[in-house]
């Protein structure tokens, strides 16, 4: 059968893809009606797709259904129970034409679905639903389209169709016929509000819905194997669809999880992270070729899973001139790639940048952030502080004293070193209020080999002395 | 043969084109050092801007890093400031002391693991770092040497803090310096520099 037969064109004799801009309709020109005053919606082509409440309901299908609207137009909105709507006014130019457009349609949504367009969504709704597999550009067309339709393709509620069909009113173009202020009074205000949007006479505006989606392949080598390359070589084709499902969508990844599953024990997972959205088959080789270098595996690989992450936007960067290294290579595009290296092969603690932080502990001080992220600095001003080692040990390291019997000091060692004090003390009290407080007298010491020290002695019992810096 | 003929003579020689010396030898590009006395003595009057610079020290807290805050707070400051990053060093970069010595804290970088030479490598040849501070002990000559190669291409200053021991092995680095402090005084020596003789200087060098 010719699907191409059943889609019934109503073009204007002139049809080009412009239209002349269409008076409004005399419905419009009572008493409260939305008429000149009302902004026109810019002229949109809607396509219905209506199907069996059955196949709508199967989340299977039904994004089966969303993901290939998605192939025709950004603007797809699901409209619930029993239809999807896409809004083409932007795709006919892709497509080559209307004729063309709707071939492509027809293919993609064959029988028994129905297709039906449009210029607005309820008039395509509306249309789709009474089984009219057509399409109508015309908005001067639309309202003799409209009127042999029974009211039940409105979806309107029960009681307002029964009071209708009392009223003697049994199809569209009975309703579109009656007094606006008379009609508003008897169905309500919503309902011809709703009258309005169908003929195309009010905007309406619809919110298209973006199907969340994962890219998830699992795949069984032909052979298990231990050998990193043919892993590698396995998962190359994966890769690359996962490229173009990303590509497709203008989308990143920044996180992927490789799962190496064994015949026995636990599966070997791999997190590969980026540090900014990522889409480039290449680059998810070489982060995962790393981390495979410092992997271990204990038994082969007899089947790998590819889950990608959440999708997230990402600017495509231009290509620059120069080479990265090369003299005039930005740090912008550089530190990812050189971040996702080192993090896919040392690990996720492995690097990180520094922050100030304000408070008087030396110990906390600073802390530990992800380098890539913007940081809000809480600075100290540089004049408040006396001279600080530039570097600090993690933990304050005990220091050897040799006490006399009264407990006055008579030397103090670092391993084998004497220490001897060159300034000092500083006092820092702080932190009494978390019960991580600290009273300690700070001393700047020269060791024996020369090296300077920052060490301090506790001010409560047992007087302790401690290594905590290095003027490196 | 009277003096002053001679030292005609040897000048006569000094502008033979065939004749090449040490001393002229271009040193591509220098930071200066921020420390008078040490950019009197070094090559080309500075730091190299690329390039890979060993600093042996007896111990840590000789002034190893002193040395070079002058430079980080300079390359930091620097309205397109690439990234200073710290390879497996043996304390952790105190942030509060480098921003007192004028260095931006959100340009620094801490890399840790078991591989310090390849990721000190991959941090010169990724050209987004700017100079790059290794505390790798062991180096046989061929990762020495792909250090320098690294930092040529990344347009990056490898500075590798070794042990004083290291002195006994070749090195691939362009400038060797060894560092012995005495009382409060820091004494420098320069082991190796393209163009320059081998030398001892004493210098002071401030806290932070």
């Amino acid at each position: 059968m010719n699907t191409h037969a059943q889609v019934e064109l109503d073009l204007p004799p002139h049809a080009g893809g412009v239209h002349p801009a269409v008076a409004p309709p005399d419905i419009a020109q009572s008493d409260a009606a939305p008429s000149a005053n009302v902004a026109r919606p810019a002229l949109e082509l809607w396509l219905a797709v209506h199907a069996d409440e059955s196949v709508m309901v199967d989340p299977a299908r039904r994004a089966a259904l969303l993901q290939r609207a998605g192939g025709f137009t950004p603007r797809v909105v699901s409209e619930p129970p029993d239809a999807l709507l896409l809004e083409l006014s932007g795709s006919q130019r892709l497509f080559g034409g209307l004729r063309p457009l709707l071939t492509a349609l027809r293919a993609a949504f064959a029988a028994p679905l129905h297709l039906a367009m449009a210029p607005t969504p309820l008039a395509a709704l509306a249309l789709a639903r009474s089984g009219y597999n057509g399409c109508i550009t015309h908005p001067a067309r639309l309202r003799s389209r409209l009127a042999p339709l029974p009211l039940s393709v409105l979806r309107w509620p029960e009681d307002v169709l029964i009071r209708l069909h009392d009223m003697g009113v049994t199809c569209v173009g009975d309703l579109l016929r009656l007094p606006r202020a008379g009609l508003a009074r008897r169905i309500g205000p919503e309902h011809l509000r709703q009258l309005d949007r169908l003929v195309g006479v009010s905007a309406d505006p619809r919110a298209s819905v973006t199907p969340a989606e994962r890219f998830f392949e699992r795949i069984d080598p032909d052979e298990e194997t231990f050998d990193r390359d043919r892993l590698l070589a396995v998962l190359a084709p994966s890769f690359e669809r996962l490229e173009h499902f990303l590509r497709s969508r203008q989308r990143g990844i920044t996180a992927l999880r490789v799962t190496l599953v064994h015949r026995a024990g636990p599966p070997t997972q791999c997190v590969l992270r980026c540090v900014v959205a990522e889409y480039r088959a290449a680059r998810f080789t070489a982060l995962l070729a790393a981390r495979l270098e410092s992997l271990l595996l204990a038994q082969p690989v007899r089947r790998l899973e590819l889950k990608a992450g959440c999708l997230r936007r990402f600017t495509a960067a231009s290509g620059g001139l120069w080479q990265p290294g090369e003299q005039g290579g930005t740090p912008q595009t550089q530190l990812p790639e050189f971040l996702q290296i080192l993090l896919a092969r040392l690990g996720d603690r492995a690097v990180y940048g520094l922050a100030p932080v304000a408070e008087h502990r030396p110990e906390r001080q600073w802390r530990e952030v992800e380098p890539w992220l913007p940081q809000r600095g809480q600075n100290m001003s540089a004049e408040d502080l006396p001279q600080r080692p530039l570097g600090l040990l993690p933990q304050p390291l005990p220091l050897v004293v040799d006490q006399d019997e009264a407990g006055s000091v008579r030397g103090l060692w670092h391993g084998a070193d004497a220490l001897q004090l060159v300034s000092g003390p500083e006092r820092i009290e702080s932190g009494w209020w978390d019960g991580a407080g600290i009273t300690r007298d700070y001393y700047i010491a020269r060791a024996q080999r020369g090296s300077l020290l920052w060490i301090f002695r506790e001010r409560g019992e047992p007087h302790r002395w401690f290594l905590h810096g290095c003027f490196a | 043969m009277s003096g002053a003929a001679r030292h005609a003579g040897l000048e006569a020689l000094l502008q033979h084109p065939a004749l090449w010396r040490g001393g002229n030898a271009a040193v591509p590009g220098v930071h200066p050092t921020g420390i008078g006395a040490l950019d009197a003595v070094l090559p080309g009057g500075g730091w190299p801007c690329r390039g890979l610079v060993e600093v042996l020290a007896p111990a840590s807290g000789c002034g190893e890093l002193r040395l070079w805050a002058p430079l980080v707070a300079r390359l930091t400051r620097l309205p397109a400031a690439r990234w200073c990053a710290f390879v497996a060093p043996p304390f952790e970069p105190y942030a509060p002391a480098w921003q007192s010595c004028g260095a931006r804290v959100d340009r620094l970088l801490v890399i840790r693991g078991r591989q310090p030479a390849w990721a000190m490598e991959q941090g010169l040849l990724s050209g987004a770092c700017t100079l790059v501070f290794g505390w790798i002990e062991r180096l046989a000559m061929q990762e020495l040497r792909r250090l320098a190669l690294a930092a040529g291409k990344g347009d990056a200053l490898g500075v590798l803090i070794r042990p004083l021991d290291a002195e006994r092995e070749h090195s691939a680095a362009q400038l060797r310096l060894a560092l012995e402090p005495s009382g409060s005084k820091l004494a420098l020596r320069l082991l190796k520099g393209r163009g320059v003789m081998p030398q001892r200087m004493h210098m002071d060098l401030a806290l932070s």
